[in-house]
Formats: C-alpha cells, sequence, structure tokens
C-alpha cells in the first residue's frame, strides 16, 4: 500500500507540474513529489537500524533545507510575479 | 480498528492528491496540499516515526504551506482557463506511464508497525523530542523574518 500510495503522490505531482501554466501551481507539484519521496525515506528508515540521535539530525537539516528552498523560490516568484516578468 | 484508520489515511492522501492535479483554483489546490502534508504527517506519527511526522504537520504543513497560502493569497491569482482535450490527454499520459515506471521501480516498502498510543506521544515529545522541534520552529523563525524583510525591501 505505502508503494502505490508514494508512486501515485510522485505521479500526479509530476502531472501537476506538466499541465498547470502558472509557477506557483508547479510548485505545489513539486511538493506533492517531495510528500512522495518523505513517505519513502520515512518507510525505509522504519525498517533500519538507525542511531534515534542520528535520525532526529538528519531530520532537522532535512527540515531546515526544505525551509531555506521553498522560501528562496516563494520570494524570486512573488518578486517576478509582482513585476509581470513571468 | 488500527487499520481502518490506517486505511482512511492512505484514502485520505490519494484523494487530496487528485484534488491538487485537477483544481483549477490555486487556493483549493494548497488547501488540499496542506491536509495532504498533515495526513501524512498523522501516518508518520502511528507509525511511531514521531519526530519526522511530527516536524512534517508543525514545520512542513504549519510553516510552508502556509507560506504558499499566503502568497497564492496575496497575488490574487483567478482559475486557470479550461484546458483544450488534447492537453488533458498528454496530462493523462504523463501521470499513467510516471505512475507505472515508479511502481515498477520502488523496492518494497511498508512500515515496521510498532504502534503508539497518544500518551507515549506527549511523553516522548515533552521528554525527548521538545528541544529538537523548539531548535526547528527557532530556525524557521529566522527563515520567516528574513522572507518578511525581503518583501518589505522589495516594497520600498
Amino acid at each position: 500500500m505505502v508503494k502505490f500510495v508514494v508512486a501515485f503522490l510522485i505521479s500526479s505531482g509530476l502531472g501537476v507540474v506538466f499541465l498547470k501554466k502558472n509557477p506557483l501551481l508547479m510548485l505545489l507539484g513539486l511538493e506533492l513529489c517531495l510528500n512522495g519521496v518523505i513517505l519513502a525515506i520515512a518507510a525505509r528508515y522504519s525498517q533500519s537500524n538507525f542511531e534515534d540521535d542520528a535520525l532526529i539530525i538528519a531530520g532537522i537539516l532535512f527540515l531546515f533545507c526544505i525551509a531555506v528552498i521553498e522560501t528562496v523560490i516563494l520570494a524570486t516568484l512573488q518578486l517576478k510575479l509582482k513585476h509581470n516578468s513571468l | 480498528m488500527a487499520q481502518l484508520i490506517e486505511a482512511v489515511l492512505y484514502f485520505g492522501i490519494i484523494v487530496s492528491s487528485s484534488v491538487v492535479l485537477f483544481t483549477r483554483y490555486a487556493l483549493v489546490g494548497a488547501l488540499a496540499l496542506a491536509v495532504n502534508t498533515s495526513l501524512i504527517g498523522f501516518l508518520l506519527i502511528k507509525k511511531d516515526l514521531l519526530f519526522i511526522g511530527l516536524g512534517q504537520i508543525a514545520v512542513y504543513a504549519g510553516g510552508i504551506i502556509v507560506f504558499i497560502l499566503f502568497t497564492i493569497t496575496m497575488l490574487g491569482l483567478k482559475a486557470e482557463i479550461k484546458k483544450p482535450i488534447t492537453e488533458i490527454f498528454v496530462g493523462f499520459l504523463i501521470f499513467g506511464t510516471t505512475f507505472l515506471f515508479s511502481y515498477l521501480a520502488l523496492p518494497d516498502l511498508d512500515f515496521v508497525d510498532r504502534g503508539v498510543s497518544v500518551v507515549e506521544i506527549g511523553k516522548k515529545f515533552l521528554n525527548d523530542l521538545f528541544i529538537h522541534v523548539i531548535t526547528v520552529a527557532i530556525l524557521l523563525n529566522s527563515v520567516l523574518v528574513s522572507y518578511i524583510l525581503l518583501i518589505s525591501d522589495s516594497r520600498e
């Protein structure tokens, strides 16, 4: 079931990216893909014997990287859309 | 009962991602994505992956998706125009092939179910994970402040 959901999330995310014209909606598609990847990584983590601390540090870094990257993308999009240069 | 909750969560994830795929309204898509992210977070919490689950809900759904909602409402995006049938067909073709290939390429993914109760989540959150969640929240706050500064700079 997890495999099916991950495949569905990734494919619908890519479908959104290819179908929508608006860059903000394309970003939503990328988020869907990312959700699928997170679910897949979590399922793999739960099967392995990683140390808890290493997992938590990896989680913090991962979430922080996502936050920074998304913010930069959003700020750029917002500036470009405001000036109608997209 | 546990299996029913799991089935409902999986069903919700699939339905909300379909809404993102088919909607013409940016705001509805962003809201459906927030629901999708939160449902994945609940699923992870239920499968005893507390930190990633809590982070998913607090940081990802509560922070990033709210950024996107904020941007969409600020720009006042209107509904997209209806697409011609050929474009919809190409979209379905992309969706179908990607689904087929990713389903065949993925290894066997399954959660090792250890089960967790709500009391355990509370204990774990207060005792072990509190400092980590606060760290992520502070880091996210710094990102938020820089975002607001950037926006206010662009307005001047």
